[in-house]
């Protein structure tokens, strides 16, 4: 049972200097709303970066940390519907974006211990994506995206669990949020991109500034959660454009 | 103690402009980012804030314009003086639209509508929901703008805001009934703010003046007896601005006195516990004047753009007597606060666009205030940080 539970926690002592009160605390902010600490850990997986130029779709999977360690099975596609300038120059690109993710570790674990009776994780984002070209090298972009993810965790009753001292129970609950981002594209190199975001959730206030750097196959960057139980998520995803 | 210094800053400053020549809409994005870590009397704590703007603009023509900008807001735990108390965190968001249009070679109109929220929250634990303190604020303005010459502007300009606080209940009916808490409602604080103001920037230096008033709508002031008056609490506030802007080759200079007096009709309950069937009655506890003065200074150093900031307040209360440790009042004196502040940001440019940005500041507050059971007043504060900064 505890080490399904680290599975989920494992980046608060990694994340932070050391597992004392902090860890504690953090444990006790995740018991209190369970859902937004596994909705922002979904929330990595979610491409929200513009169709690069000449491409019509991107297909993105998040491998860290939505991925490896978490086990979110994951994939977001961006569909270009409309190019800039092609009808008017006053009008931005368009895409749609679409996400999933499923945790499948969460019924690995479910197997594999006697404390847990079910445990399931899942959820899909959607939304759409506007960008301007300031210049040749550099976008802006602006867009809405609804997200949803649904959380449960059973465990067995005739059991206390604790983690780092604070009680774990079994939740079943569910998070929607529904976001506003803007941000800013520049082309480095040849395939090589710089992007800075913000994320604001306002159903939830949730809050997120995303840094990433990418080419024609990775995206690397930090997800930086101020009110988030782990602030700093370094990032690792396969990014493709077609 | 293992500590973990992290800071993280970056900013981004980019008016994105249309590169087609008949493009009439324009967009910008201004997004700053600071996570840090706090340094106050041997505690640590992580925090950060957040500033970031999205504003969309269309030109009918030369004159008339219109724009719409979104403005968001983070405030973190931290040392800064703005948050009531350390672990506060506020998160701010507002759309403002407005029109302008160029009346003659000498005059611009600028009205707006505007709308916004905010919310706030005590600690790690919990959400911003329930705030006693979150609003929504929604009003209009105009401004207008008037350039006698090159060298000279004058603006003045009326603001009117409703400000509304859901969850802000009768705090004293609370205090005095015990568990009715749930029967009363929320809106005690809504008001009315009225502000005007005008500004003229001659040359180098800039002089300004803004009175605001606030109306409560429900709230009324509190009588000696624990009991309700009949008037409704009325906040003014006037504020005298002076300043200069001067550059000497790379450097440049923003030197600023601020003079504020404010003043309220709301007096004050000191109860020092439930029990308290004494409580002490201080009029006109909110009054005030205060002198500020800032003194921001930019230049390069050794490939580095170097930004000093240092920053004075001095408050004193017209009636509001300081309380000791133990929560009692020192009559014969008022209440007096003092604020210094420093802060030190180096930049690196790394290409382009982007720079590493390395910062400290440190805050001292002293008073003669001593009791802090709720706001701290008597502290030193630092806050150290290494980050990224992206500015056109």
């Amino acid at each position: 049972m505890k080490l399904f539970l680290f599975i989920f926690f494992i980046f608060s002592p990694n994340t932070f200097a050391s597992l004392g009160d902090t860890g504690s605390e953090m444990v006790a902010q995740i018991v209190s709303d369970p859902a937004r600490f596994f909705y922002e850990i979904k929330a990595d997986s979610e491409e929200s970066l513009p169709v690069s130029s000449g491409k019509t779709y991107t297909l993105s999977v998040e491998l860290f940390p939505t991925l490896v360690p978490f086990t979110y099975a994951n994939a977001s596609l961006n569909y270009n519907i409309y190019k800039e300038g092609k009808l008017s120059a006053n009008m931005p690109q368009i895409d749609l974006m679409i996400g999933a993710q499923y945790m499948f570790g969460s019924k690995i674990a479910v197997n594999l211990t006697n404390d847990i009776n079910d445990a399931n994780f899942w959820g899909y984002d959607a939304g759409v994506m506007f960008s301007n070209s300031f210049n040749s090298r550099t976008r802006t972009f602006y867009g809405y995206r609804h997200s949803f993810l649904s959380a449960k965790l059973d465990l067995k009753k005739d059991k206390n669990y604790e983690l780092l001292g604070v009680r774990i129970n079994s939740f079943d609950s569910s998070f929607s949020e529904n976001s506003i981002i803007f941000g800013v594209e520049t082309l480095k190199d040849i395939n090589k991109y710089w992007a800075m975001q913000i994320n604001y959730g306002f159903s939830n206030n949730t809050l997120a500034a995303r840094l990433s750097w990418y080419g024609k196959w990775f995206e690397l960057g930090f997800n930086i959660y101020p009110e988030g139980v782990l602030v700093v998520h370094p990032t690792w995803s396969l990014r493709l454009g077609f | 103690m293992k500590l973990l210094i992290y800071i993280f800053l970056c900013s981004i400053d980019i008016l994105s402009a249309g590169s087609v020549d008949e493009r009439r809409f324009v967009n910008y994005i201004d997004i700053s980012f600071l996570q840090g870590m706090n340094f106050e009397k041997g505690a640590s704590y992580s925090g950060g804030n957040m500033n970031s703007s999205i504003g969309f603009l269309y030109d009918f023509n030369e004159n008339k314009s219109l724009s719409l900008d979104y403005l968001l807001s983070y405030s973190g735990p931290s040392i800064s003086y703005e948050n009531r108390f350390f672990d506060e965190r506020i998160i701010n968001h507002s759309a403002m639209i407005e029109y302008s249009t160029r009346l003659s070679k000498y005059v611009r109109l600028r009205p707006h509508i505007y709308y916004g929220k905010e919310y706030r929250k005590d600690s790690a634990i919990g959400n911003f929901t329930d705030n006693l303190y979150n609003n929504d604020s929604k009003g209009f303005g105009l401004s207008m703008d008037y350039y006698p010459s090159r060298d000279n502007t004058f603006t003045t300009y009326m603001v009117y805001r409703k400000i509304e606080f859901p969850n802000y209940t009768d705090l004293l009916y609370e205090f005095l009934n015990p568990g009715v808490a749930t029967e009363i409602g929320g809106g005690l604080y809504d008001n009315n703010l009225y502000r005007f103001g005008a500004k003229l920037m001659s040359g180098e230096f800039f002089y300004s003046i803004d009175y605001t008033m606030q109306r409560y709508t429900n709230q009324k002031i509190i009588e000696s007896d624990a009991s309700y008056g009949n008037d409704k609490q009325k906040d003014d506030e006037v504020e005298l601005r002076i300043g200069m802007q001067h550059r000497i080759s790379d450097s440049s200079i923003y030197p600023a006195f601020t003079y504020t007096i404010h003043s309220s009709n709301q007096n004050f309950l000191r109860f020092k516990s439930f029990t308290d069937v004494t409580p002490v009655f201080v009029a006109d506890a909110y009054d005030y004047k205060e002198l500020g003065f800032d003194l921001p200074v930019y230049f390069k150093f050794i490939g580095l753009d170097m930004n000093l900031s240092a920053g004075f307040k001095n408050r004193d209360y017209s009636k509001r007597p300081p309380r000791n440790s133990e929560n009692n009042y020192i009559y014969g004196k008022k209440e007096n606060d003092r604020l210094f502040s420093f802060s030190l940001t180096a930049s690196k440019k790394i290409n382009d666009l982007a720079s590493f940005v390395f910062y400290y500041s440190i805050v001292n507050s002293s008073s003669n205030n001593k009791f802090e059971y709720y706001i701290p007043f008597n502290y030193t504060g630092q806050m150290f940080g290494i980050g990224y900064k992206i500015s056109y």
